[in-house]
């Protein structure tokens, strides 16, 4: 690129790069700032140093009120684990089915992909009541599993690990679907074909040529069902009841009942931090896989 | 030394195969099929783009089941068996490599899912490596390699696997002129030493002559015609077969039977004497006659056995000058003149008349219109 058409490019990218700063980076620097000052004594925060908020999640609390509580630490693993098996059990889920989908006719395909999108049409709130009304003792699938005489009594499902993440695959499983999906739209269908006529079985040909083809798709669903996952509170607010706590609810409470946002904002930036880690580890495996073959010079042998 | 043997190793009985199509409905590219494939022959498919080649070679490896029909080898019949498990390996026509393994991962593939032990492979992969001269590149990855080297690692793919039967589509294709012909002689070598057969599909009609034990010529999903390189050259079987495979002049016109001699009468242009054999007077037919089968006397002296043409256009290729002109009614021919013949002293002009003489014998008749 020329410097003059460098300097068109940063001139025509300045605003939207005002925009974005603006509106990510400045409340991320107020949370972190935040998380770092003394809590008022009726909300709000007082302009102090207090690196106590961290101490109350990791261990050395200021006292008085504010005690070294491992409970956090416990809800923080509890929210890495649901969000962990609502990875697992959607991945389950979308994979084989987006095999499937990738070998309809295009109508059919359009149709599924219309179908999986449409929840996204409705209300957060409504969809989640909506399970709400199916899980609950009197809800419709204990009614339709008592009156075909399966059980006798109602299962108990709502406001139980289950239902919650019954909730997030829910919620979550499109996002899950569509990175994976594209990436088995794309798969080459004639390198199947070569694995087989080298003599590959059905299995060998999956977990050496359909597998590592289709990893990307699966990573980047991964993380994307991940982080909404573990930072959810509407779920396990409605489905959870008091039972199941995520960090996403303590948080929420944080803010809105005990008005103490310098805890809030710790707690957010611990979660965060949390990510942030196990992004930048799947980024560092991407490249090594990617870098394990070097990539030798170009040119003739 | 290993050749052709009689043994018949592949047969491809009555295949039959169609597709739907978005826009028009069906397509059959293979229709009524039938092939009998020798131990350790170099069969030649070809034909024009769209004919089937692809979907026969697919069939053959066990990718589309089949419409109708039965593929053997050695007498058992396929259809029961799925592609991993024939003892066919395919270079496809799009490469179609691994693009996540290296050039090493893709060639020693074959072995490493048949667990041949690491040192085996190592050594296999090497020497198959040294084969197609891609020593050095193991580590790349396909995208890092050239249109011709990816080529190559798909030959050597499938050659490190010592198949049965190997199934080339259009598999030298990327090659330049010298790296093919390299390439030529030692699938020719392997075919000879190792006994694999070849099934090779080409578009390199040169390719096609000098490779093959026989060759199909295929047009619309059907085997038009099977021979070897000679009988094709020489006694094609239809005008499609002749233009398929080398130059050729091919007129219509009646035949004719006068006192023993037969004559093909060009409507509106000259007769060509002929030999008959197999065709009655007043038939349709399409006489063929080679470029080199002309010796060229200049001058306008029609007689018997000759046709008296106007030279157009004189192309020098280097050993052979190639001569296109017209006959008197306007007809394109070629001829063809040894160059040192015409340099020394025939002094060929545009322009000028000349006498193209043939043998009687050497005019082909073939069935007028058909296929
Ligand atoms: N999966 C398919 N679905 C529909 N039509 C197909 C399919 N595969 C091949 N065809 C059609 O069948 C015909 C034969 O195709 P094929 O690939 O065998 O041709 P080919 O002889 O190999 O041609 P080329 O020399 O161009 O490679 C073509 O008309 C093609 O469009
Ligand atoms: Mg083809």
């Amino acid at each position: 690129m020329t410097s003059q058409r460098r300097r068109a490019v940063v001139l025509l990218l300045a605003p939207i790069t005002l925009l974005l700063g603006a509106f990510f980076l400045i409340p991320l620097g107020i949370m972190v700032v935040y998380s770092l000052l003394e809590p008022g004594l009726y909300g709000g925060v007082v302009w102090s140093f207090y690196p106590y908020s961290y101490g109350r999640v990791f261990g050395w609390p200021l006292g008085g009120g504010e005690e070294f509580e491992p409970l956090y630490i416990q809800i923080i693993l509890n929210s890495v684990y649901y969000a962990v098996i609502t990875v697992i059990v959607s991945l389950i889920v979308c994979y084989p089915v987006a095999f499937w989908v990738s070998r309809m006719g295009p109508v059919a395909k359009n149709l599924v992909l219309f179908a999986i999108t449409l929840p996204f049409f409705a209300n957060l709130l409504v969809r989640i009541y909506a399970w709400l009304l199916l899980l609950r003792p009197t809800g419709a699938i204990n009614t339709a599993l008592m009156s075909l005489g399966l059980i006798d009594a109602p299962l108990n499902m709502i406001f139980t690990e289950f239902a919650v993440i019954v909730g997030l695959v829910y919620v979550l499983i499109p996002f899950m679907f569509l990175p994976i999906y594209a990436s088995v739209e794309r798969l080459d269908w004639s390198l199947v074909q070569a694995s087989q006529d080298l003599g590959a079985t059905p299995f060998q040909t999956f977990r050496r040529v359909i597998l590592p083809l289709t990893a990307p798709g699966i990573a980047g669903g991964a993380v994307i069902v991940f982080i909404p996952a573990l930072g959810n509170f509407i779920v396990p607010a409605f489905l959870g009841g008091s039972k199941v706590q995520m960090t996403g609810n303590v948080i929420e409470r944080q803010f809105l009942q005990s008005r103490n946002w310098p805890f809030g904002s710790t707690l957010a930036m611990i979660v965060m931090a949390s990510v942030l880690v196990l992004i930048l580890l799947y980024a560092l495996w991407m490249r090594r896989a990617g870098k394990s073959q070097p990539v030798g010079e170009v040119g003739h042998a | 030394m290993r050749h052709a043997s009689d043994h018949e190793l592949l047969r491809v009985d009555n295949v039959r195969k169609s597709f739907r199509t978005p826009e028009s409905g069906v397509v059959t590219p293979l229709d009524g099929i039938t092939l009998s494939i020798r131990n350790n022959e170099f069969l030649t498919l070809l034909g024009p783009s769209g004919c089937g080649k692809t979907t026969l070679l697919k069939t053959i490896a066990g990718f589309e089941d089949l419409d109708e029909g039965e593929i053997y080898l050695d007498g058992r019949p396929m259809s029961g068996v799925p592609a991993h498990r024939r003892p066919f390996n395919t270079v496809f026509q799009n490469y179609a490599l691994f693009p996540h393994m290296t050039v090493a991962g893709n060639v020693g593939y074959g072995l490493q899912v048949a667990g041949v032990p690491r040192a085996e492979e190592a050594t296999r992969v090497a020497d198959v490596l040294r084969l197609v001269g891609l020593s050095g590149l193991e580590r790349r990855k396909p995208a890092q390699l050239s249109g011709g080297q990816q080529q190559r690692v798909a030959l050597a793919r499938a050659l490190v696997n010592r198949p049965r039967v190997l199934l080339l589509d259009e598999s030298l294709s990327a090659l330049d002129r010298k790296l093919r012909q390299s390439m030529q002689i030692e699938l020719k070598n392997l075919q000879h030493t190792v006994g694999i057969t070849f099934i090779f599909v080409t578009h390199d009609q040169e390719e096609a002559l000098t490779m093959s034990d026989r060759i199909a010529v295929m047009d619309k999903g059907r085997i038009l015609q099977l021979g070897t390189p000679a009988e094709i050259y020489d006694q094609p079987a239809s005008r499609f077969v002749a233009g398929f495979i080398g130059t050729s002049n091919i007129f219509t016109g009646t035949l004719t039977q006068d006192n023993g001699a037969a004559r093909v009468q060009v409507a509106g242009g000259p007769a060509i004497a002929v030999t008959a054999g197999g065709f009655t007077a007043g038939e349709q037919v399409d006489v063929m006659l080679r470029p080199e089968h002309f010796a060229l006397v200049p001058g306008g002296n029609a007689a018997s056995g000759s046709i008296v043409a106007v030279i157009e256009n004189i192309v020098f290729v280097g050993t052979d000058l190639h001569l296109h002109g017209r006959l008197g009614n306007g007809m394109p021919v070629m001829a063809l003149e040894r160059h040192a013949r015409a340099a020394g002293g025939l002094n060929l002009k545009a322009g000028q008349t000349v006498t193209l003489h043939y043998q009687a014998t050497s005019p082909h008749l073939m069935k007028s219109g058909a296929a």
